[in-house]
């Protein structure tokens, strides 16, 4: 039993006073369906470094938490945009976009006209 | 088995046969789907499936307990199919849910997710909980998780009640049945500052009407009178690091069975069968929450519950007094291993109970201590694959060291279909009297096969539980259709059988062999037009038990039930808002295997019966409606339910084989008022 109580401990310490500078902000990513989210989150977390990230659908937000140490926001952007979804500082190329499936097609045209 | 093949068949038969003529057109189904889930999240059920974790965890809100008369928790599983809901000994006035055509002890009942009706007070803990109070239920098919111990043999029920913060400032409830049953209750909720905000909820039942309509000299329902008090203190810091909640609850509850006034039966006052039963509960339970605000998939969480628990009462000769004094620590820390996508959480439990039990003259008084420690792992590719494992080793008193296994895992195989897996195990000791309050009302002798020196002389049961889950949503006629199909398995070792099998006798006893329960559901939810929804379901039970007489039904059983749902929200396009509530539930009852007894020798099944419930509900603007419904529409009534009801000192008077309702059909209106 103490075994159990000192693992207990050894994890709660080590995920408390580990040397990271955590980064905990949010940008827009546009997206439109539920596959979105699931690429959108899925190419966040595969950058070493993200702690945490999610999409939300109808704000168009992704929160992420990150490790400003291993990571900066601007390659968070870069990523994201290399699988087809624009944000406010990175334009994913027209080829990767038309690849997009049907329903995560986000209307391009009209975000530029509306910047 | 044959027959129930058929049956299943049909059903699908049916439903292809209403696919067949949906106008459902492949090229914009994908468009569909997602726009489909766009309204599910904007227009929530009031029952769900929960598709986004791995284990299969139904979702019930308060919404769907306005639906029944719902006067405590027990019954408000009445409008689903999931938990079944049983008709005990309302001579005793107790409901009984099961799982997988098993007892109730058998499922872990938390609230707030720390397991507070346990060590078998199940059969009575949810009859003190009452509806108006809740926020919402969670229904979890097949043992879970991990960090509320290894009791869970079948599956596990989590009640949530209202939170001060987001609870209306005032609530008014009055509830008034038609066999003389009133009830009141009144909630205050306030924001007593920025941090800090208390609920006081009060509840008061009574039924003094004595009623025997069966003629049989005794009490179809006992006369009761209960009183229920609930006070909250929710904290919440203003940079949400620290929550803190305190619950303090106590009940007082008085009941009398048995026969009615001497002068009606021509008996003098000695002669007379009566009983009592008195419960006393007080409760309090603290839960403590540190949220790392930089890191917030980190959470630290303290619960502690204290309670005690007071049964006593007589019947007949019989004097029965059951007192459970019960501590319980938990400490559990979450946090992430890389990222969010594995999730872990690791805790310990402290669980101290003392009981203080004896039945006529004889003690079984026990102390039971134990403290575990549970390492649980969920990983989820957030598309469509995720898993949930955990482990735990305890260390008990009366069991020694154990570790008990258990996980979930869940497979999307396409946008419409989600399959999942569970195995776990559990393990108990339990209260048998408690837990078989049903042959208090009988002259059955007792008794117990002994086996070792625990408090009964019985072994601890085991349980090994699978189960599959599998869910596919479609259109059809353009609309949303949820079809869903259950196996879940239950198998024994050392299950403790309370055996009805010899009459004027009940034993207890450890089952060598192995019983089983396999359970099936097919259920399909559908919603023909906006706001009617029909809800179908048909469920096989497959219990057997390896009683000293060999593998028999589980006696009492109905292996078949057909459940049928419809609700109907009349909303007014202007005010955009519902006007009118339809509700009507059908629950129809398969044969039931009865043993040998003295009115048949032989034992019999009992005939199949029907269950019609019906409510109506008048919404007259956002604070005030008006309700008025029916139980047991078809009025179907057990005939004979008490045997040898007048020699009640005899041998042979038994009230303990109870297959069908002894009170028949019911009416009832309330009122619900709240202002916020």
């Amino acid at each position: 039993m103490k075994k159990i109580i000192f693992l207990f401990v050894l994890i709660f310490s080590s995920s408390i006073y580990s040397q990271k500078k955590l980064v905990n902000t949010s940008f827009e990513v546009f997206g439109v369906c539920d596959m979105c989210k699931s690429r959108i989150e899925k190419t966040a977390f595969k950058i070493k470094g993200v702690k945490d990230a999610k999409w939300d659908l109808f704000t168009k937000d992704l929160s992420i938490i990150f490790d400003s140490n291993k990571v900066t926001l601007d390659q968070i952007h870069k990523s994201i945009a290399k699988v087809g979804h624009d944000t406010k500082l990175e334009r994913s190329s027209d080829k990767v976009y038309n690849d997009l499936p049907g329903c995560c097609l986000y209307n391009r045209e009209e975000k530029k006209a509306i910047q | 088995m044959l027959v129930k093949i058929k049956y299943f068949l049909l059903f699908c038969l049916f439903i292809n046969f209403l696919k067949l003529f949906s106008q459902d057109d492949n090229s914009d189904t994908m468009m569909m789907n997602d726009l489909m889930e766009v309204v599910i999240l904007k227009k929530k059920k009031s029952i769900s499936q929960l598709y986004n974790i791995s284990s299969n965890v139904i979702n019930v809100d308060k919404e769907e307990l306005l639906k029944s008369a719902c006067c405590n928790i027990s019954e408000s599983f009445e409008t689903n199919p999931h938990i079944e809901t049983n008709f005990t000994n309302s001579i005793i006035g107790i409901k009984q849910i099961s799982l997988f055509g098993l007892k109730s002890p058998y499922i872990l009942i938390s609230e707030e997710d720390l397991p507070s009706i346990r060590a078998g007070t199940q059969v009575i803990g949810l009859n003190y909980i009452p509806g108006t109070w809740v926020e919402s239920i969670q229904i979890n098919k097949g043992t879970s998780n991990v960090e509320n111990g290894y009791e869970s043999l079948t599956g596990e029920i989590n009640v949530k009640l209202k939170k001060p913060k987001d609870d209306d400032p005032f609530f008014l409830n009055i509830f008034r049945g038609y066999k003389g049953r009133n009830e009141l209750n009144i909630q205050f909720s306030e924001k007593l500052s920025n941090k800090l905000y208390s609920s006081l909820f009060v509840h008061g039942s009574n039924r003094q009407k004595k009623v025997d309509k069966n003629l049989d000299s005794f009490l179809d329902k006992p006369t009761s009178s209960q009183f229920n008090i609930l006070n909250r203190w929710q904290f919440e810091s203003t940079d949400n690091s620290f929550s803190a909640m305190l619950t303090l609850n106590g009940f007082k509850d008085r009941k009398k069975i048995g026969q009615i006034s001497p002068k009606n039966i021509g008996k003098s006052e000695e002669k007379i069968w009566n009983g009592s039963i008195n419960t006393n509960q007080l409760k309090s339970n603290f839960i403590l929450n540190y949220n790392f605000l930089d890191r917030p998939y980190n959470n630290l969480t303290f619960q502690l519950f204290n309670s005690f628990l007071d049964y006593n009462s007589f019947y007949g000769f019989r004097k029965y007094d059951f007192k459970l004094n019960t501590n319980y620590l938990k400490i559990y820390f979450k946090s992430i291993i890389q990222n969010t996508m594995n999730k872990i959480k690791v805790g310990i439990n402290l669980v101290e109970d003392d009981f203080d039990e004896s039945l006529t003259k004889k003690k079984y008084d026990r102390s039971e201590k134990s403290i575990g420690g549970f390492f649980e792992y969920n990983y989820d590719n957030l598309d469509d694959f995720s898993f949930n494992g955990g482990i735990r080793i305890d260390n008990h008193n009366k069991l020694n060291t154990f570790i008990t296994p258990k996980f979930n895992l869940k497979y999307k195989i396409n946008s419409k279909s989600i399959i999942k897996l569970s195995y776990g195990r559990g393990k108990r000791l339990s209260s048998i009297f408690l837990e078989n309050l049903n042959f208090f009302v009988s002259n059955r002798k007792i008794k117990i096969l002994r086996k070792n020196n625990l408090s009964y002389g019985l072994k601890p049961e085991l349980a090994d539980n699978f189960g599959i889950n599998f869910n596919y949503n479609f259109r059809l006629y353009k609309k949303n259709a949820f079809l869903t199909f259950d196996f879940y398995r239950t198998q024994f070792k050392n299950q403790i059988i309370a055996d009805y099998e010899i009459p004027n006798e009940i034993s207890f006893y450890n089952s060598n062999g192995k019983s089983f329960s396999n359970s099936y559901l097919i259920e399909f939810v559908y919603d023909p037009i906006k706001n009617l929804e029909l809800t179908l379901a048909y469920k096989y039970n497959d219990v057997k038990f390896n009683y000293l007489s060999g593998l028999k039904r589980k006696a009492l059983n109905p292996e078949d039930r057909i459940f049928i749902n419809l609700n109907y929200n009349y909303k007014d396009l202007n005010i955009d808002r519902d006007i009118w509530r339809f509700n009507f539930s059908l629950h129809a009852i398969g044969k039931q295997r009865i043993p040998e007894n003295l009115n048949s020798l032989n034992g019999f099944e009992s005939k199949k019966y029907m269950l019609l419930n019906f409510q109506l509900t008048k919404i007259f603007n956002k604070n005030f409606e008006l309700y008025l419904g029916f139980e047991n529409l078809a009025n179907y009534l057990q005939k004979n339910p008490i045997i040898d009801s007048n020699n009640p000192f005899g041998p042979n008077f038994d009230s303990s084989l109870i297959y069908a309702p002894i009170v028949g059909a019911m009416n009832y209106f309330g009122l619900r008022y709240n202002l916020n």
